[in-house]
């Protein structure tokens, strides 16, 4: 008897996991989310001005 | 040149064909996304400003020696990098994330940023220190993943790469993160 098998293409398995685990998500998970999104944005934060121009500054060290 | 038109891979091609400016864009596109999340991750202002900037001298070195792999993206390497150095700080020091308590007004109100007055301005720090505190609240693995989801933007998949677990568990610490904060949300409106 001849055994058949199929392939699992690697990036249709990702696909299919993410599509399943979104799914899962909880809809009033989903909306808690998004209604937090304003209060979790205000807390962004830049590095200093400083921080910036020394990565720069290394940057040019030959 | 216009490097806004340019994603990141193509970016990063200029970079190493030379054109140093890029890391100066590469830098404006993403500094938010990483110092945030290191931020919230250590909860210290100039420790933040230390992995960052020890982050990128890595990134810059990588680049340096050719060894960076053009298949990866280069934000979530860049922030595999930082949370490396993160878990080193804490390795390092050998204590967990300190937790703090909260306490004050209600995270719901609504904000108002412009005209803001004296009140305006306390109850919106007000608002951010009881958000802030509460995130440091969840669990690491959870605090984790909405960290990393939110703020560096990255994928269930990438969270999922970058600190070793499958997609499905990555989504569930975010649904145990997002419940858990709802959970300390109510418990404060009723306070």
């Amino acid at each position: 008897m001849m055994e058949t098998s199929t392939s699992i293409n690697q990036s249709n398995y990702e696909k299919s996991m993410m599509e399943s685990a979104i799914e899962n998500i909880d809809t009033s998970d989903l909306a808690f989310y998004q209604t937090i999104k304003p209060q979790l944005d205000g807390l962004i934060k830049n590095p200093s001005d400083e921080t910036i121009l020394k990565i720069l500054a290394y940057a040019k060290k030959k | 040149m216009k490097l806004q038109q340019y994603n990141d891979q193509d970016l990063i091609k200029l970079y190493l064909n030379g054109e140093e400016s890029v890391l100066e864009e590469l830098l404006r596109r993403h500094k938010s996304k990483i110092y945030t999340s290191i931020y919230l991750l250590v909860k210290d202002q100039y420790l933040a400003e230390d992995i960052f900037q020890d982050a990128f001298i890595k990134v810059i070195n990588t680049l340096r020696t050719g060894k960076y792999n053009e298949e990866g993206k280069f934000l979530p390497w860049v922030m595999r990098i930082a949370h490396n150095l993160v878990i080193d700080y804490f390795r390092r020091e050998k204590r967990a994330p300190v937790i703090t308590s909260a306490d004050g007004t209600d995270v719901f109100n609504t904000l108002q940023f412009f005209e803001e007055n004296a009140e305006d301005r306390i109850l919106r720090e007000q608002t951010h220190t009881d958000l802030r505190s509460m995130i440091r609240l969840l669990p690491d693995d959870q605090k984790e993943v909405l960290i990393m989801r939110h703020y560096a933007d990255l994928s269930f998949k990438e969270i999922a790469d970058l600190t070793g677990v499958s997609i499905n568990t990555a989504l569930g610490r975010m649904r145990y993160a997002l419940s858990n904060l709802r959970k300390m949300m109510k418990v404060k409106e009723v306070s």
